[in-house]
C-alpha cells in the first residue's frame, strides 16, 4: 500500500492481516501506524511487481490482490476465476489471459506458512443467489415494491441515483416518472398525483427537502399520502455534496410553518433500505400525511448483498376511501377517533370536496374560527399518536440488544448501525454486555420502546454523524436520561474503532 | 364528455364567492360554468388546482374536486393530478401574483410538458387579497403600497412570454366580455395540450386600469387569422396601439399522456416487467 492511500490512514483493526505492497523482507517502510495493544500480522505482497511481471502493466494489481484474498479467505478458486473470465473475455483473448495470469500469481504469492485458520469465509448455503444492490438501489426497488407508479423530482447529489433508476425501470411497470424544473415543482406534482389517487414519491437531498418546506406544509394539511426520501449529504447549504451526515432529523421532523404532521424513518442498513421505503409508503397511506424516509451518502453508495424478497409475504396498504352509498353527506376531514378520515379520489361520484391549505372544517371548507382551529389541529395530530401506538405493536421497528446485565447501552440511527454492530462484536470478546437499539421509525419517537429499553441502564450513548447532536437532543425532549452524545462531522462514517473506543471510555 | 347536460350555474358549488361586488372575477366565473356545460363535463371528472390570491380562491366556488394548493405551485400540482389521472379534466386557476411572480418560473417547464391542461390567469395588475401591493404586470409608474412614489420596474407582456414559450394554445380573454371569454374557454378546454387563457381582469378596489378605458384599446383578434402561424400570433401580440382579444395561437404536438405511452412502449423489449424481474437484474 502506498502511504496515501485512504487504508494506509485508517486504523487497524484487532486480529487485523496488514498486507503492504511491498516486497517481503521489507517491513520497515510499512507507514501505517498501529496502536501498541492491537495484535495483527504483516504480510507483504509485492503487488505492484507481480503485476508488471504478468501483465506488463500496474494496472493489473487489482487482479494480483484478488487472487491473494481469494487464497487467505479460502474462497472456491475455479468459481472466482470464472467469474473473472466472464468479466474480461470480451476484452480480447490477450487481455483475458494477462488478467487471469495476474490473479494466478496473486493466488500463489501467499505462502503456506500464512496463519489460514483465522480467515475464512463461510460459503453460502446455497439455494437462490443474492442481489447486489447499492442503498439507493434498494430505496428505488423499495418505491416499486410499494406499489408507486408516480415519481417526480429534480435531480441532486447523492439521491440522482434513486431517481435514474425508476426512470429505467418505472415505465414497463406502466408507471411515471417526471423530471421537474425544481424541487418544489417536484413536490407539487406529486401531492396533485396523489389527490387523484396515486402513491407518489420524490427523491432528495438536504438542500431540495429545505425547498419542500412549505409543500411539506401542505401534505400534512390536506391529509395526502406522499413519500419523501432525503439521501442526506454534507450540509449546511451547498456543503459537502458528494460526502456523508446525518444533519437532516430536526428539519424532517420539525421543519415547517407552523405545526404539521408527518412520520420520519431511517433504514439502518442497505436491505433496511427497501423494507423501510414500504412502511413509509404503507404509512403514508394509512395515515394520510408525509413521511420521510432519511438515508445517507455513505448508504446510498455501498452496495452489499441482499436476498430476493419474498415478495408474497410484503403487505401493502392503501389510503381508506368512501364505499359505495357513503358520497351523501360526505365529510373529507371527519374528526375520527383516530384521526384517519376516509378520502374520495376524483372521479368518485357526489362525492367532490374542497381540499385546501386554509384551515377548514370536516367537510373541507375554509374555517378559522377558534375552536375549529384547535380541533382540526388536534384531528391531524391525533393521527401520529394512533400510529405511534400501531407500532409499539410491530415486532420488526428496531434493531436491539439488551444482553442481561447490561449497564451501558447504545441509542442511534440510521447507518451508525453498521459500525457499531462491528464495535458491539469487538466489545463482547473483550467481556463487556452493552446494550444497543437502533429504531426505525423515528418520528413519532417510539416512545414505549425506548423506555423499556432504557430502564435497567445507567448510561446511554448515542453515536451521530453531525455536529449538534440531534437525535440525542430529540431524545432529551421526551426522556429524562442526559446521554453521552459523540458526534463526528467529518463527511465520512463512524468507523467500528471510533465506536469501539468511545464504548470502551464509557463503559 | 356525458350526455347528461348541466345547467351553468348548477356547476356552482354551495361556497359563496368573497370577491368584491363588480370583481372581474364573476365574470370568469360565469364564462367558465357556461363553458363547462357547453362540453357537457361531468364535475367529478373534473379538477382545479388553484393558487393564493382572490383568484386562487375560485376553485372553491366551482363544483369539482378542487385543490387549493400552495402560492404559485398550482401548475405542477395540476400537472401532477392530469399525469396521475388522464381521463380529468385538469385546470389550474390563479392570479398574475401567483402564477407570474411567485410561481413564473414554472410556465416555461409546464409548456415543454404540454400536459392536456387549461391554465386560467386571471390578471389583475395588483396583489389585491393583500390590499395592494405591486405585481409582476403593474403598469409603470402606478402607485401601489410597496411602490409609494410609483412603480419603477417594467411590467411582463405575458402573451409574448407564452408564445415564447411554446405553449401549445395561447389566449387573451376580457372578463367583462363574457361571450367571449365562454369561447376562447370552450375551445382552451377542448384543445388537447396546455392551453393557457390570460385575462385581463382590472381590480375594482386596487387598479385604476378601469373596464372602460381597457374597452377603448381591446379590439378582438380579426376572423381570418391563422392560429397555426407563430410569426403573425407574435405580430398581434405586439401591436402597441390595440390589445387584441381571443386564440392568438394553436398547434397540435403530442401531449404528456402521449409522451409516457411513448416511453412506456420504448422500455417494453428493454426492461423487466415485473419488481422480481427487476432484482434479478443485480444477481
Amino acid at each position: 500500500m502506498r502511504p496515501h492511500s485512504r487504508a494506509s490512514r485508517r486504523p487497524v483493526v484487532a486480529g487485523s492481516v496488514y498486507i503492504p505492497d511491498v516486497p517481503r523482507g521489507n517491513q520497515g517502510r510499512s507507514f501505517v501506524v498501529i496502536p501498541e495493544n492491537y495484535p495483527f500480522k504483516t504480510y507483504p505482497i509485492e503487488i505492484d511487481e507481480i503485476s508488471v511481471k504478468q501483465t506488463g502493466a500496474k494496472r493489473g494489481k487489482n487482479l494480483v490482490a484478488l487472487g491473494a484474498l481469494v487464497r487467505i479467505l479460502n474462497i472456491p478458486k475455479d468459481a472466482t476465476q470464472n467469474l473473472a473470465v466472464q468479466k474480461f473475455a470480451k476484452k480480447g483473448k490477450e487481455v483475458l489471459d494477462a488478467n487471469l495470469k495476474a490473479f494466478d500469481s496473486g493466488y500463489g504469492a501467499i505462502g503456506a506458512d500464512f496463519d489460514f485458520e483465522s480467515f475464512h469465509l463461510e460459503a453460502t448455503k446455497g439455494g437462490a443467489p443474492d442481489a447486489v444492490i447499492s442503498g439507493n438501489q434498494a430505496v428505488a426497488l423499495g418505491v416499486i415494491a410499494a406499489g408507486c407508479r408516480y415519481v417526480a423530482g429534480y435531480p441532486i447529489t447523492p439521491a440522482t441515483s434513486v431517481f435514474e433508476f425508476l426512470m429505467e425501470y418505472l415505465p414497463n411497470l406502466g408507471g411515471t416518472v417526471l423530471q421537474f424544473e425544481d424541487e418544489i415543482a417536484s413536490i407539487a406534482s406529486c401531492l396533485g398525483a396523489s389527490f387523484a389517487g396515486q402513491k407518489v414519491m420524490t427523491p432528495t437531498s438536504g438542500p431540495g427537502l429545505a425547498l419542500m418546506g412549505e409543500l411539506i406544509n401542505l401534505a400534512s394539511m390536506v391529509e395526502l399520502p406522499l413519500v419523501i426520501v432525503d439521501v442526506q449529504r454534507g450540509g449546511p447549504s451547498t456543503g459537502l455534496p458528494t460526502k456523508t451526515e446525518q444533519s437532516d432529523l430536526a428539519f424532517a421532523v420539525y421543519g415547517a410553518a407552523g405545526e404539521c404532521p408527518r412520520a420520519v424513518i431511517e433504514p439502518t442498513t442497505i436491505e433496511d433500505c427497501f423494507y423501510q421505503t414500504i412502511r413509509a409508503f404503507n404509512i403514508a397511506e394509512e395515515y394520510q400525511m408525509p413521511v420521510i424516509v432519511l438515508t445517507d451518502q455513505s448508504m446510498a453508495m455501498r452496495t452489499k448483498n441482499m436476498s430476493i424478497p419474498d415478495f408474497s409475504t410484503i403487505e401493502l396498504k392503501e389510503r381508506a376511501k368512501i364505499g359505495a352509498g357513503e358520497a351523501e353527506g360526505f365529510a373529507r376531514f371527519a374528526d375520527t377517533p383516530t384521526g384517519v378520515s376516509k378520502t374520495a379520489l376524483p372521479g368518485t361520484a357526489g362525492a367532490m370536496f374542497l381540499a385546501t391549505g386554509l384551515e377548514h372544517n370536516e367537510i373541507g371548507a375554509p374555517n378559522y374560527t377558534p375552536l375549529m382551529h384547535q380541533k382540526m389541529m388536534a384531528k391531524r395530530f391525533r393521527k401520529l399518536e394512533t400510529l405511534a401506538k400501531a407500532l409499539d405493536n410491530e415486532v420488526d421497528n428496531s434493531t436491539c440488544e439488551l444482553p442481561a446485565g447490561a449497564a451501558v447501552g447504545i441509542i442511534s440511527w440510521g447507518a451508525t448501525e453498521g459500525p457499531i454492530r462491528e464495535a458491539l462484536g469487538f466489545a463482547k470478546k473483550e467481556g463487556m454486555k452493552v446494550a444497543h437499539l437502533q429504531p426505525k421509525v423515528l418520528w413519532p419517537l417510539p416512545v414505549k420502546m425506548i423506555d423499556s429499553f432504557i430502564k435497567p441502564l445507567k448510561k446511554i450513548l448515542v453515536f451521530e454523524e453531525n455536529f449538534t447532536g440531534q437525535f440525542a437532543t430529540l431524545l432529551k425532549t421526551r426522556f429524562d436520561i442526559e446521554p453521552v452524545v459523540i458526534t463526528k462531522c467529518q463527511g465520512i462514517p463512524f468507523t467500528a474503532e471510533e465506536v469501539y473506543e468511545a464504548i470502551k471510555k464509557n463503559a | 364528455m356525458s350526455e347528461v347536460a348541466l345547467k351553468a350555474k348548477e356547476y356552482r358549488s354551495d361556497v359563496k364567492p368573497v370577491w368584491c361586488v363588480g370583481c372581474g372575477d364573476y365574470g370568469e366565473l360565469s364564462a367558465f360554468t357556461q363553458a363547462l356545460s357547453n362540453l357537457h363535463i361531468q364535475p367529478e371528472k373534473m379538477v382545479i388546482a388553484s393558487g393564493i390570491g382572490c383568484s386562487g380562491r375560485f376553485s372553491h366556488f366551482v363544483k369539482c374536486y378542487a385543490f387549493h394548493t400552495a402560492h404559485g405551485r398550482a401548475l405542477p400540482a395540476a400537472i401532477g393530478v392530469k399525469a396521475a389521472n388522464p381521463d380529468l379534466t385538469v385546470f389550474s386557476v390563479g392570479g398574475d401574483g401567483d402564477g407570474l411572480g411567485i410561481g413564473g418560473g414554472h410556465i416555461p417547464h409546464a409548456a415543454r410538458k404540454n400536459a392536456d391542461l387549461t391554465y386560467i390567469i386571471s390578471d389583475n395588475g395588483i396583489y389585491g387579497l393583500t390590499k395592494g401591493q405591486s405585481s409582476p404586470t403593474t403598469p409603470i409608474n402606478r402607485v401601489t403600497t410597496t411602490a409609494p412614489f410609483g412603480m419603477v420596474e417594467r411590467p411582463l407582456d405575458p402573451v409574448r412570454m407564452f408564445l415564447a414559450y411554446g405553449i401549445t394554445f395561447v389566449a387573451l380573454g376580457f372578463t367583462y366580455d363574457v361571450k367571449g371569454l365562454t369561447h376562447i374557454l370552450t375551445e382552451a378546454i377542448k384543445h388537447k395540450g396546455f392551453s393557457i387563457v390570460h385575462l385581463l381582469a382590472p381590480c375594482v378596489n386596487y387598479n385604476i386600469t378601469t373596464a372602460d378605458s381597457l374597452r377603448e384599446v381591446i379590439a378582438p383578434i380579426p376572423d381570418d387569422h391563422d392560429r397555426g402561424d407563430i410569426k403573425k400570433a407574435f405580430q398581434l401580440a405586439l401591436e402597441d396601439t390595440k390589445i387584441y382579444t381571443g386564440i392568438f395561437y394553436q398547434i397540435d404536438t403530442p401531449t404528456l399522456d402521449d409522451d409516457v405511452r411513448e416511453l412506456q412502449a420504448r422500455s417494453k423489449t428493454r426492461k423487466p416487467k415485473d419488481i422480481r424481474g427487476i432484482f434479478e437484474q443485480f444477481i
